[in-house]
């Protein structure tokens, strides 16, 4: 054990090895929550899993942006994992004192730790489907579509995230004192809390895409909403109207 | 005659049972250590290719007080069997990296105008309304500018240029596009000159002197698009007819 500690002491981490923590969290979810409990490196992983997910969204961030411009790539790829650091700094206080208020006695750094691991798996999922989103950005060029297609493809990667982020809270605060049925609850609520504050996050840093109207812009004027948006993209593939 | 036969398969079994202990007793002791996650360790049964391997997780991890969680695990707690490790962790990286090549290659430019291949599609007529856009129907020479709501057209091509619009922003919609939105006042070109009280009309290359404020504002013209210019360009321009018509034109 202690040669293995000097082992680990001496390597130092490479991009490979931060990588690996996404098959470890895949493969291995139960033991790698139950590190989290312990408190076992949590700063080893936080900084894995900061690097994966920034690299991933940056990825896919740079396959958004590429349906526009070149500026439009690097802005995107900028901006995506902002966006998910950004939401996760916004949000992440009131998980963790609305966890306290109801008995929890984990650290701010599991909190984090957790809500890093559903971004990690978010942006995972983000690039797996990145292949599907190339295929259609270099074999369609409708706009409404593709910004359709990419809400599809975020929402799925978002709900694969945040089922990763209950099911590590439901790991971490296993027990029978009678906070945990609260803590669950409270867990739930902020995942809705989180889903407004992402979008609202997105609305406000897009474009992601880059309308085909539009020359670059780093930032688009603020007015409308995301779901108003939406809806209008919707009727607009479906002939009814056209979004403004 | 069956019993001792049942006793006899009971010894061979007990037998066989023990070299299975023996055997795995002495795999385990013997199996390698393998860093998983930095400071994670993971132990993997030797076992024949025939049946899966199982990887035993060792959580008896020295922790920094500061991290401590404080409930306490007990010994059976801290071993997790874990499912296999079938694949390499470098596959994650492989479609990163795969995604990356993707994304530099369709990005680079593949003609003299900049077009790449990821931009290659034509474009379909998705755009997005809003202030600023211009747009041209189909065999129609005006061209309409969306400003608060309402489409106005940009009354001539000095106007176009005076205002700083740009050609490769005009977008081309099918014929009847306009039909469906409010029209706003036209956007004009004038001019004045500091040594001039008078207002000018720019179009077709003339100038036409607007008369009075009357004429001014009963012509719709706005004040946003007023230019102030030097008054021997001014004077240069050839008179066109003034507004409204037949006054003569004041001395510049």
């Amino acid at each position: 054990m202690l040669a293995e500690t000097n082992v680990n002491e001496t390597r130092r981490p490479t991009t490979a090895s931060h990588l690996s923590i996404i098959e470890t969290i895949l493969r291995e979810r139960r033991a790698f929550f139950e590190q989290i409990r312990l408190g076992h490196d949590l700063n080893v992983k936080m900084r894995a899993m900061l690097i994966s997910s920034v690299m991933f969204l940056a990825l896919y961030g740079a396959v958004l942006g590429s349906t526009s411009s070149l500026w439009q790539t690097l802005s995107s790829a900028v901006k995506l994992p902002l966006l998910f650091l950004a939401t996760l700094v916004i949000c992440a206080p009131t998980l963790y004192f609305f966890n306290l208020i109801f008995g929890s006695n984990q650290s701010l750094s599991q909190n984090i730790a957790i809500m890093l691991t559903a971004i990690t798996v978010t942006a995972v999922v983000l690039l797996s489907f990145a292949p599907i989103v190339l295929f259609f950005m270099l074999s369609s060029s409708n706009y409404q579509f593709f910004k359709l297609l990419n809400v599809g493809v975020f929402s799925v990667a978002g709900l694969i995230g945040v089922s990763f982020l209950n099911q590590g809270m439901q790991s971490v605060t296993l027990g029978n004192d009678p906070g945990v049925k609260a803590r669950r609850m409270v867990v739930r609520l902020w995942i809705v809390v989180y889903a407004f504050v992402g979008s609202q996050m997105a609305w406000t840093l897009r474009p992601f895409i880059g309308a085909p109207s539009m020359e670059f812009e780093l930032f688009r004027q603020l007015g409308g909403n995301f779901y108003t948006n939406i809806v209008a993209s919707f009727s607009e593939l479906l002939g009814f109207g056209i979004v403004r | 005659m069956r019993e001792r036969q049942s006793a006899k398969l009971d010894t061979w079994l007990d037998l066989l049972a023990d070299v299975v202990a023996e055997r795995l007793a002495q795999r385990d002791s013997a199996a390698p250590t393998v860093p998983l996650v930095d400071g994670i360790t993971e132990r993997l049964e030797q076992q024949p290719s025939s049946e899966p391997p199982v990887a035993l997780v060792s959580l008896e991890h020295e922790t920094s007080e500061e991290e401590t969680a404080p409930e306490e695990v007990s010994e059976d707690e801290s071993l997790v069997v874990v499912p296999p490790l079938p694949y390499s962790n470098g596959l994650v990286l492989r479609l990163a990296a795969v995604v990356c090549v993707i994304v530099v290659l369709i990005n680079i430019p593949l003609n003299s105008q900049g077009v790449a291949l990821a931009r290659a599609v034509p474009g379909v007529s998705s755009i997005l309304i809003r202030n600023g856009l211009l747009v041209q129907e189909e065999g129609s020479e005006e061209i309409w500018e969306y400003y608060q709501g309402a489409f106005r057209h940009i009354s001539s091509l000095d106007a176009f240029h005076a205002h700083g619009y740009q050609w490769r922003n005009v977008h081309t919609v099918a014929p009847g596009f306009l039909e469906n939105y409010p029209k706003g006042k036209p956007r004009h070109l004038l001019m004045h000159c500091s040594q001039s009280p008078h207002f000018y009309l720019i179009a077709d290359g003339k100038k036409h002197w607007i008369s009075s404020l009357e004429a001014f504002n009963s012509a719709g013209f706005e004040w946003d698009d007023t230019v102030r210019i030097n008054c021997d360009f001014l004077r240069n321009l050839p008179d066109g007819e003034s507004i409204p018509p037949g006054l003569p034109f004041p001395e510049l």
